[in-house]
């Protein structure tokens, strides 16, 4: 629940998207104060006093902001689309934390199949994806380093964000099929699209020029 | 000393305790008290409807959030309602039976099948005025002001007023009746989160540019009044049908008068609540709150009368949500 009126939290996810949203807030009112990697403060001060950036893991980010503890947040659209029951805008696409999320094994395995076994923490875009193929999926939900599952014999293909596609190599793994290409978006709790329209858009126009 | 015993109540339903318990009841009473001192009359409808009768018109729409099982007595399947205005209407239609304006109004509990994402309940007190009868302008304005009212009685200050027109939204959903139920739905989806990228990912580029841009248009079209005269530029290609609409939102703004604490705002994307709207549609925010405090719209038709669909407006709100920002003392 939001304690603080008149105040806005722009929640940014931790990692590689952060590193690539500073460049757009720096130079901003939106600047943050404190040297994000200097502090271990979660919750930072911009030199807008009434915004805050709350650093937290991507995941989090639609939670956080369906719930209206945070206002505004960037998230990848791989994320959105496992949480797609939450409810929050989507406003805008950033063209930042650009990938691709890819169905991936050792050689050519969805023809023909009627069931497949799959590593990913992807299951609702990995089941839809599957099912469009018209193969049942069998989701073996991993939290990370999906790339060694096929070759530890825990499945037979994998899911998972793809980038420059080297991880994949390096694992004897074959991109077999793009699912769908990934960026970060610019999400807004749907309350406050509505109670601090002008703030959401200095913040929106920021993000995007 | 005595170990506890462990206790827990069903997920999503709470109990309230002292001194909130009493707090809410006040509460109930002063909404009460407003409706029946602004004309309407106090109901009290079942807590359980029969699963086939349940919702009318919405029935597939109610079924979906009813809690349903059978009746060991009639082997009939019962629900609980999910909802309160709905039995108003059928009150309206079929036991008060009058081709005159009728004014209903109603504070009870109301149970959900699915937990609610934001506020992770399923049980919870509605309370809701309702107009029969009256399609005029005016009564629009009447359940709008009396919204506002409500939560103002309640002790909530700083509210976005926030309006809409199911009409508009669905002039434009009919263009893509064709492409099937399951994508329209996803197009419904993206609209309601404004996602622009999403629709053009749906919308392959090329065909149907103009109906995909008129949707796009539309995630756009928020903000204050001016967004009205905006809209007429954008949607014109939508025909006079749809700029009716907008006139009809332009000359309901202008009949309100709203009190100068009362921030407006319009959302001509927003689908809300259920699919039985077909009119304007409003809703109440305060900034501290993540989610509306109370919605409300025209449902004409939800019921029919000697075969006539029935003109209805009215809103609802969670009292027990709305309880927890007053900033009343009692």
């Amino acid at each position: 629940m939001i304690s603080t009126e008149d105040k806005l939290i722009l929640a940014l996810p931790k990692g590689r998207v952060f590193e690539e949203c500073l460049p757009l807030i720096q130079d901003s009112k939106f600047q943050l104060l404190d040297d994000p990697s200097a502090t271990r403060k979660i919750l930072l001060d911009t030199a807008t006093p009434e915004v805050k950036v709350l650093l937290i893991r991507g995941w989090d980010v639609p939670t956080y902001v369906t719930f209206g503890a945070a206002h505004v947040g960037i998230v990848g659209k791989d994320i959105l689309l496992e949480k797609s029951s939450e409810e929050f805008i989507e406003l805008e696409d950033l063209h930042i934390g650009k990938c691709r999320i890819s169905l991936a094994g050792k050689k050519e395995i969805i023809e023909g199949r009627t069931r497949l076994k799959v590593a990913t923490k992807y299951p609702n875009t990995a089941k839809r994806f599957l099912e469009s193929l018209a193969i049942q999926a069998e989701i073996v939900y991993l939290h990370g380093s999906q790339e060694i599952a096929p070759l530890m014999g825990l499945c037979e293909a994998i899911i998972d964000l793809v980038d420059s596609g080297k991880t994949l190599k390096e694992n004897g793994l074959e991109e077999i099929k793009v699912i769908r290409e990934i960026s970060s978006r610019m999400i807004v709790n749907k309350a406050a699209l509505k109670t601090k329209n002008v703030l959401i858009k200095e913040i929106r126009s920021t993000l995007i020029s | 000393m005595a170990s506890k015993i462990r206790w827990s109540l069903p997920e999503g339903v709470d109990e309230l305790l002292p001194p909130k318990a009493l707090q809410v009841e006040k509460l109930r009473r002063r909404l009460i008290d407003l409706y029946v001192s602004s004309g309407y009359q106090f109901i009290i409808p079942p807590l359980l409807e029969l699963s086939e009768t349940l919702g009318g018109e919405a029935h597939e729409e109610l079924q979906e959030y009813a809690f349903t099982f059978k009746d060991e007595l009639t082997g009939k399947n019962l629900s609980i309602r999910p909802d309160i205005s709905e039995q108003a209407s059928r009150i309206d239609a079929y036991r008060l039976d009058s081709n005159d304006t009728v004014k209903l109004c109603y504070v009870g509990d109301v149970v959900k099948r699915k937990v609610s994402k934001i506020l992770r309940s399923r049980a919870t007190i509605q309370a809701g005025a309702e107009i029969f009868g009256d399609s005029s302008i005016d009564a629009d304005v009447e359940s709008i002001n009396l919204m506002i009212e409500s939560l103002q009685s309640l002790g909530l200050e700083g509210l976005t007023l926030s309006l809409g027109h199911a009409g508009l939204v669905s002039i434009i959903l009919e263009r893509f009746k064709g492409f099937g139920e399951s994508k329209l739905r996803d197009l419904e989806s993206a609209l309601s989160r404004k996602s622009v990228s999403d629709i053009n990912s749906l919308l392959s580029e090329g065909k149907d540019q103009s109906n995909r841009n008129l949707l796009i248009s539309l995630c756009k079209l928020y903000g204050g009044e001016e967004v009205i005269d905006k809209a007429r530029t954008d949607l014109k290609a939508l025909g006079s049908e749809a700029i009716e609409c907008l006139d009809y939102l332009k000359e309901l703004i202008k009949n309100l008068d709203l009190d100068k604490k009362v921030k407006l705002h319009l959302d001509l994307g927003e689908i809300q609540g259920f699919r039985y709207h077909n009119g304007v549609v409003f809703s109440a925010y305060i900034e501290s709150a993540g989610y509306s405090l109370s919605k409300g719209g025209r449902y004409d038709g939800l019921r029919k009368l000697d075969n006539e669909p029935r003109p209805a407006v009215g809103f609802d709100l969670d009292l027990l949500a709305v309880v927890s920002f007053t900033q009343l003392d009692i």
